[in-house]
């Protein structure tokens, strides 16, 4: 407990500029973003669909690059730590809690957003949505930030590889069949379209007699089911990175001992 | 402490072959070498950066895994956050070194390590305002006040002007035989000879294969190879490998 309190102290004192940055920002990408797609938004479905994915998205990309970046940049002098002083398990503990505390904010930021320009009554659900959407997003990055190497072009061109995916297998611009259909179990974009979609009862502004898209049920039982999805995905992908490090960690440390 | 590698691969190609090499205890080693002749691969298996065929010997009868954990590693580029200031890298440092020690204990240890290493004047600057020096002296007072008992530095004195690179070496052997630590240095760098104990040559063969060539006290060395100072030294160990490749060729033609 002791040298978790040290490791979140430690990123407070040298990094507290940064995280207050990154709400700065995070409220002012989601102001733009939401203030440009907020034309007839809950009023009729297209718009409504559109302000839906676009919130979707940024949150997406916000969470990712909160993560991402930042595990990338001190990736270095981090293994080095992990491999002398720092356990594992104390890294991993601090960094989700720092991390929640990231996205906690985030999400409060958001629903007071949504609040003043849509004017949203639900704001609970948005914000678990909102949040469960943020931090799965950066597990994504937290994975990502340690599968990439230290090369600049692999780096943008994962980071990049993975958002295109996240905004094309959402559910949004076409419906997934076959085997892209599975593959969107595993994509944050489409669960989190499944959640928000449903809490903002989006097949209520469908024209009558449109059928309804079942990826939008508004049913709390499935609004639960997206949100667990989201938060089984989260522990996947934190779970790979932390795989992955200690992957990194340990292959190299073993001697293949040979008899004197 | 005695490090044996019977052999160390990279794919098909054999970098270092029956190397045996004594690292005194209490003593300062020089590891030098031309380029290709193991130098780097010594290191990382010294401090378990890479997997080898071999084994690492503490006080002479038990065989250890060795890592970073139990070795402070002083690395050629200074692994700190650069978003830190010295005295927060070192006292965080400390804390998680030593998890029983108050704050203010911790304070008061990182701070006799910043007079130590003579980093006072700079100690409330961020590690990335400065100077390559001053960089490289955090990085030693960051893996030395863990107070291990093995210190292996990687060209600690690369990039660096002569006089400061000099003073950098002359501290951490003056550090090594006071407080009775096992250092050793690799370096490319051949004007810092003399604060050294012992001293081990690594060439590569006619096959590129790195070997000892030369282990034991410093003063020895000139006598071992006849030579008159130690640059002479590395021409013998460099031509000796290069008439061993041209005989060879002769031969093929």
């Amino acid at each position: 407990m002791n040298k978790i309190s040290i490791c979140i102290n430690r990123y407070f004192t040298t990094n507290l500029w940064t995280f207050m940055k990154k709400l700065f920002l995070h409220g002012l990408v989601l102001t733009f973003v939401l203030y440009a797609v907020q034309e007839d938004a809950f009023e009729s479905f297209g718009a409504t669909k559109t302000m839906l994915f676009a919130l979707c998205i940024t949150l997406v990309v916000i969470g990712f690059f909160n993560a991402a970046t930042e595990f990338h940049s001190q990736r270095e002098y981090l293994v080095f730590d992990l491999r002398t002083v720092l356990p594992l398990s104390v890294w991993v503990i601090s960094t989700l809690i720092i991390q929640s505390l990231l996205v906690f904010c985030q999400a409060s930021i958001t629903v007071v957003i949504l609040i003043k320009i849509f004017s949203i009554k639900n704001y609970f659900q948005y914000f678990i949505t909102v949040f469960l959407i943020l931090f799965s997003s950066d597990m994504l990055g937290f994975l990502c930030g340690f599968l990439i190497t230290s090369s600049l072009n692999t780096t943008m061109s994962l980071m990049a590889g993975a958002i295109i995916i996240q905004v094309v297998l959402s559910g949004v611009l076409f419906t997934p069949t076959g085997l892209f259909e599975k593959i969107t179990k595993a994509i944050v974009s489409y669960h989190g379209m499944c959640a928000i979609g449903s809490v903002a009862d989006l097949n209520s502004y469908l024209p009558a007699g449109y059928p309804l898209e079942m990826m939008y049920y508004p049913d709390l039982d499935y609004i639960i089911t997206a949100w667990a999805s989201l938060l089984v995905l989260a522990a996947l992908e934190c779970a790979l990175g932390v795989a992955i490090l200690y992957f990194n960690l340990s292959c190299t440390e073993k001697y293949s001992l040979t008899k004197e | 402490m005695k490090l044996y590698i019977q052999s160390k691969k990279y794919g098909s190609n054999v970098v270092l072959k029956d190397v045996s090499i004594e690292f005194p205890e209490g003593s300062a080693t020089l590891v030098i070498g031309a380029s290709g002749g193991g130098k780097s691969t010594l290191m990382k298996s010294l401090v378990g950066l890479t997997k080898f065929k071999g084994y690492l010997l503490k006080d002479g009868n038990s065989r250890v895994r060795f890592n970073r954990k139990n070795i402070c590693y002083i690395s050629q580029q200074p692994l700190l956050n650069p978003k830190e200031t010295v005295i927060q890298c070192l006292y965080y440092q400390t804390l998680l070194s030593f998890p029983n020690m108050s704050k203010t204990e911790a304070l008061q240890y990182a701070k006799c390590f910043i007079q130590r290493f003579a980093l006072s004047k700079v100690e409330n600057q961020r590690i990335r305002s400065l100077s390559g020096g001053q960089q490289k002296r955090a990085a030693i007072a960051h893996g030395m006040l863990r107070n291990l008992p093995v210190i292996v530095a990687d060209e600690i004195d690369s990039g660096l002007d002569c006089v400061l690179g000099e003073s950098i070496i002359r501290d951490l052997c003056r550090i090594a035989h006071q407080e009775h630590k096992t250092l050793v240095v690799i370096s490319h760098n051949l004007d810092n000879i003399r604060f050294f104990d012992n001293i081990v040559i690594l060439a590569g063969d006619e096959h590129g294969t790195g070997r000892v060539v030369y282990s034991g006290p410093t003063k020895a060395v000139l006598k071992h190879f006849e030579a008159k100072d130690i640059k002479e030294v590395m021409h013998i160990v460099s031509n000796k490998r290069y008439r061993q490749n041209t005989q060879d060729k002769e031969e093929v033609l």
